[in-house]
């Protein structure tokens, strides 16, 4: 029995240590969301859905504002505005902040519901989802986030990417910008496009609507914040064809945040310049092209700081 | 409580350092901690379901008592069909009462005659399935006086809910588990040894296998609307590895489990996708279901004497009623049926049992015409799952009608098939560990005897890490919702 238990802890133990190594040193690869739990409470937030955390750069703004940034943004399904997401916000939030910048990215999916009732904010798709079931979200090691919701079922081929010699689709910083490396061949990303277009306009127009619970949330995540700092508003860019399905969904969606943009610092509206840019899949900024948004977003920022 | 959780992770050396460092001493304590463990288990899921184990524990356990004291041929009847009755009672309410109100208001609806009953809101109690067999199959056989009941309620109740196996199975027979209870349990480190490796396996084949096979099934089966024959091929080849790895991987790690504790239950898949005809394939997978049915409802009917009606008519009944135990929708009566259909070729033409080896036996690799039949028999099994794996009947038979498009030519394509290659990439590899490992009862047992150390222990490690990185968050077994 000793030789049997003996044996059996030793083999945990390697295994074990490996894979504490793994999540250490790999996290990144392994999980789009984790990094983002394991940081400390943070004094400047980029804030929204995948456009942002694919698009906005940290280190862009940081080298124009001279200060450190987290990309906070999740996706469409785990961090539309609303009660969820606000939570989570003020647990990342330093509660010392005086001076914080928060950018946050607007559009009209994420003040949005695909529930039958689009305000039955008790059963709205984030709930179950990480930044529902984890409580603490500054923890490294975080335990709870590693229990409830790590890797799913793409932790296997993430690693493999992680230690292959070829580039890998997914990186998440410890700023929390999601670098997604892809081919960016004409062929492939108007393949992307007519997919990421054919899914907006079969699916999500006809699912999703308004949700007048999202907008108050968001109103009040805006009213939250200016106690900690200012609050900017940003509509990122996208490629024309899924701005015109936005622009279905919500038509009106500028005035429709009237409110929440009178209680903002400041709001831009890049939708019109979506030609200027690259697209992966017409709904997420290339890295060149997010960048390039990043820095026009931080120049934008620092010239309504020195108003 | 989930085998691949880390909750088990805590669970399982608590109740193994309890039950051999503190209640070794004394047989009754042992069965104590087994039930008191086993109950634990079962109410982290959900202990309001734990009222039934212990009502049905009781009937059965007094059934028992009650048939060994009559002789009395109506009253003894009469015990039988109190258990059969309770058992298949709650079965029936929680498994098949929405089922058959459904099926009955539509035919109404049918008619023309429109009726006013409201589908009621049943939670499926975990493991019902299974623990109201393994009872029925005990009170059936003190019934038939093949079996001295247990007086020991203690003894009957751990036999009754014994966790490793509680759930999904195997679903094991009174003769065979109940006398382990009765005797006293010592430590093998061969055994010990060999249940952590039947762990660490199907551990490997839930996680690593079934839950990577599964994303993928599941994005092509719940939108197969929008893909090609070819994709939904490899959607139904997805699944058909992911109910292979999924279940025969619980009933490893449930049997590496038994093991650990001094218990041998009985095998419950012996490498089917490896069979050479249906039959074969029905000898290998989940065993102690098949044996079951034929033991208690196949043989009583007649099994395969009588004429060539009868016959036909009891391999229909228990494939069609092996079916529906799996599941209260037509699909699953369907693939049942379909699976009759496969068998009755080979029943009819006394071929049914020619195949009782295990492919090329004591050779690397079979001859081209087991090949074939292999192949073949796989290809058969396929297409009957894909009734299994859809939503109803006729999303069944539109990925079939698809299936059997031009479509089938063209190049299997949908969102994340570059992932879906390391996943393919993986089940190739678990396919020709299984391949290699294929005589022994499971593929990594005799691991230890082909290689050197540092190589075995490489390969654990591998397999070990393996399945932590594959872990994320726990996925359920599929069988835990029959």
């Amino acid at each position: 029995m000793k030789k049997f238990i003996f044996k059996t802890l030793i083999y945990v133990l390697f295994v074990s240590l490996f894979f504490a190594w793994i999540i250490y040193s790999k996290a990144g690869y392994l999980d789009p969301y984790y990094v983002r739990f394991t940081t400390p409470i943070q004094e400047n937030l980029i804030l929204g859905t995948s456009r942002a955390a694919q698009g906005l750069q940290p280190q862009v703004f940081e080298s124009h504002l001279k200060r450190t940034f987290l990309n906070f943004s999740f996706t469409e399904a785990h961090s539309p505005y609303g009660p969820t997401y606000l939570e989570s916000i003020k647990r990342k939030l330093d509660p010392n902040t005086t001076d914080g910048i928060f950018i946050l990215t607007i559009d009209p999916w994420s003040i949005s519901s695909i529930l039958e009732d689009p305000n039955d904010s008790l059963n709205f798709r984030e709930v179950p989802l990480c930044l529902g079931n984890t409580k603490n979200i500054n923890l490294k090691p975080n335990f709870g986030y590693l229990k409830e919701n790590f890797g799913g079922n793409n932790l296997l081929t993430n690693f493999i990417g992680s230690i292959s010699p070829v580039s890998t689709l997914m990186y998440l910083h410890d700023d929390g910008w999601l670098e997604v490396t892809i081919n960016m061949d004409s062929r492939l990303v108007e393949n992307r496009l007519n997919r990421k277009v054919d899914e907006y306009r079969n699916n999500h127009l006809l699912n999703y609507k308004f949700s007048s619970t999202r907008l108050k949330s968001l109103l009040e995540l805006v009213v939250f914040l200016n106690h900690y700092g200012k609050v900017y508003l940003v509509r990122l860019p996208v490629h024309e064809n899924i701005l015109e399905i936005e622009n279905e969904l919500a038509p009106e969606f500028n005035s429709l945040l009237l409110e929440v943009i009178n209680k903002s610092s400041g709001f831009l509206d890049l939708t019109k310049k979506g030609n200027d840019f690259q697209f992966t899949d017409g709904n997420h900024l290339s890295k060149k092209s997010g960048a390039e948004v990043s820095l026009i977003i931080s120049e934008w920022v620092s010239d309504y700081n020195k108003k | 409580m989930l085998f691949n959780s880390l909750d088990f992770a805590i669970f399982l050396p608590v109740v193994f350092v309890l039950y051999w460092f503190v209640f070794n001493r004394h047989l009754r304590l042992q069965n104590l901690l087994i039930v008191v463990s086993s109950y634990f288990f079962y109410a982290w899921w959900d202990w309001r379901f734990l009222g039934l184990i212990v009502f049905s524990t009781l009937v059965d356990y007094g059934v028992g008592i009650g048939l060994d004291k009559e002789n009395r041929p109506l009253l003894r009847k009469s015990y039988l069909w109190t258990s059969i009755l309770v058992n298949l009672g709650f079965l029936g309410f929680f498994k098949y009462y929405n089922f058959f109100l459904d099926n009955f208001r539509d035919v109404f609806t049918f008619f023309g005659q429109e009726i006013n009953i409201g589908s009621l809101h049943i939670i499926l109690p975990v493991g019902i399935s299974f623990y109201t067999f393994q009872t029925l199959s005990y009170t059936i056989d003190v019934y038939n006086k093949k079996l001295k009941p247990t007086k020991d309620f203690i003894e009957f109740s751990a036999y009754v809910s014994f966790f490793p196996q509680l759930v999904a199975g195997p679903i094991e027979r009174a003769n065979q588990l109940l006398p382990q209870f009765k005797t006293q349990r010592f430590f093998s480190y061969e055994e010990g040894v060999n249940g952590l490796r039947q762990i660490l396996w199907g551990l490997f084949k839930k996680v690593v296998i079934a839950d990577n096979c599964a994303e993928f099934a599941n994005l092509i089966f719940n939108n197969s609307e929008n893909y090609s024959g070819s994709t939904l091929v490899l959607g139904a080849l997805f699944f058909t590895f992911q109910i292979y790895g999924d279940f025969s991987g619980y009933s490893d790690i449930a049997i590496g489990t038994a093991r650990l504790f001094g218990f041998k239950l009985m095998r419950n898949f012996a490498y089917p996708y490896f069979s050479r005809d249906i039959a074969e394939f029905w000898r290998r997978w989940h065993i102690s279901l098949s044996t079951w049915f034929r033991d208690y409802l196949y043989i009583p009917l007649g099994g395969s004497k009588g004429g060539m009606a009868k016959k036909i008519r009891n391999t229909f009944i228990i494939f069609i009623v092996s079916g529906f135990w799996h599941g209260a929708n037509w699909t699953f009566i369907v693939w049942g049926a379909l699976n009759a259909i496969y068998f009755l070729p080979l029943l009819l033409t006394s071929n049914n049992r020619s195949n009782l080896e295990i492919i090329a036996k004591g050779k690397y690799f079979p001859n081209i015409s087991d090949l074939g039949k292999m192949g073949f028999t796989f290809m058969l099994t396929v297409f009957a799952w894909i009734f299994f794996r859809a939503e109803n009947v006729g999303h069944a038979a539109s990925i079939i009608t698809e299936i059997f498009s031009p479509s089938l030519l063209s190049i299997p394509a949908f969102f994340g098939m570059s992932k879906a290659l390391t996943v393919i990439i993986f089940t190739i590899i678990f396919l020709l560990v299984e391949w290699f490992g294929r005589e022994n009862e499971f593929a990594i047992e005799k691991l230890t005897n082909k290689y050197f150390g540092t190589l075995k222990w490489a390969a654990y490690f591998i397999i070990g890490v393996l399945v932590l990185i594959s872990s994320g968050k726990e996925q359920e077994f599929i069988y835990f919702q029959f």
